[in-house]
């Protein structure tokens, strides 16, 4: 564990995902380390908008049992957790990070691009994506219901990440209808390499699980899925933890108009290539 | 329990939005998430303090294609478990007899 002395160098990296730059400045060489090998495709020479800086504390800084919360100082707030504490620091266009170890930096920069991302418009989303004709057709779902099977699946096709989607929606619209975005990020769930830098207007969603255990291992089967069910599930698939009121406001309208902007069902299948031909036979 | 004439508001931290037919509510306190299919979000809409418990089953059995006791039966249960789970609250000043008050 380290921690932040004046002789230790430390460096600042910059990054850009889903068009919002930013930089982090961490008194940990292993953070340092780490963000520039995970995050190599989105490092930017884009002028920085955002700030973050993060210092490694003792781990008895931390609540180990404390439930994560959000606590309002004025009109600053702290997000606590078991593992780190993120506060706003508005007047510098900034955040500062506490976390109790030198490791976990992806589950911290995640949470923090979560809550970054929606006061910027748009979400974070459990989910994979994968571009098939120009179009990211998105894989939503928990853990263990495929989202990395179908990332390992799809071949040549480009994949935007295998655990975690932005999803933005453009400020022009298509037959006066909204048109929504999935871009890539560097947070991955094991595939490295599926974290790429790309964004695609978005095709279709599917919310995702493996086949009943009684039926065929073979099968894929698509339903529909009613408005609110499906909003609530992707309510759930995001990394928003703890919302204050107006933050739920925010982001309860942004899926809302998901909902309605763009076709969701619902997809079990089995981890094989034939999904792929499934989807564009009952796609169109 | 609610009776006929029991005025309900909307729990003033619940977050709710209608997409299409359906609601989402949302408890910010809990984190429970509240999908409604379109009578039950037909209800939450119309769930108002200047409005009795009694005028919503009317609006109801004029809008849906049912028999009136089944539709106020079922009415009656939906506010029953938004009560129980305190996702609205009786009106103030105009609570009916019978009203909750938790």
């Amino acid at each position: 564990m380290s921690s932040a002395q004046g002789s230790k160098a430390v460096k600042l990296l910059s990054f850009q995902i889903a068009g919002i730059p930013f930089s982090v400045l961490s008194d940990s060489p292993q953070h340092d380390g780490w963000l520039s090998a995970a995050y190599r495709q989105f490092h930017t020479s884009e002028k920085p908008g955002l700030n973050l800086a993060i210092r490694t504390r003792p781990r008895r800084s931390f609540d180990s049992l404390a439930p994560e919360r959000i606590r309002w100082n004025g009109s600053r707030w702290t997000l606590e957790s078991k593992l780190f504490r993120i506060t706003e620091a508005p007047e510098s266009r900034g955040y500062r990070a506490e976390t109790a170890s030198s490791t976990g930096i992806g589950d911290l920069m995640r949470t923090w691009f979560s809550y970054v991302l929606l006061s910027q418009g748009g979400v974070l989303l459990h989910a994979t994506a994968v571009v098939r004709s120009g179009k990211a057709l998105v894989f939503a779902g928990p853990s263990g219901s495929g989202k990395t099977t179908l990332a390992r699946l799809a071949g040549r096709q480009p994949v935007l990440s295998d655990e975690s989607v932005v999803i933005t929606r453009s400020p022009h619209t298509r037959r006066g209808k909204a048109v929504f975005y999935a871009h890539g990020t560097p947070f991955f769930g094991e595939l490295m390499d599926a974290a790429v830098n790309k964004s695609a207007p978005i095709g279709e969603v599917f919310l995702i699980r493996p086949p009943n255990s009684g039926s065929n291992d073979d099968s894929f089967r698509l339903t529909a899925v009613s408005p609110s069910r499906s909003m609530a599930e992707l309510l759930s698939q995001t990394f928003l933890r703890v919302l204050s009121r107006n933050s739920l406001e925010i982001l309860l309208s942004f899926l809302g108009e998901f909902t309605e902007g763009v076709r969701i069902r619902r997809l079990e299948f089995a981890p094989t290539p034939q999904i792929w031909k499934f989807i564009d036979d009952q796609s169109g | 329990m609610i009776s006929p004439d029991s005025r309900l508001q909307h729990h003033p931290d619940v977050a709710w939005r209608l997409v299409q037919e359906d609601a989402l509510l949302v408890d910010p306190h809990t984190g429970r998430i509240f999908p409604l299919n379109p009578v039950a979000a037909r209800i939450w809409t119309l769930m108002d303090p200047s409005r009795q418990v009694s005028e919503i089953v009317e609006i109801l059995v004029n809008e849906f294609d049912a028999p009136h006791e089944n539709v106020r039966e079922d009415a009656y249960e939906f506010i029953e478990k938004l009560l129980s789970a305190n996702l609205v609250v009786p009106a103030p000043g105009r609570v009916g007899k019978g009203s909750s008050q938790q």
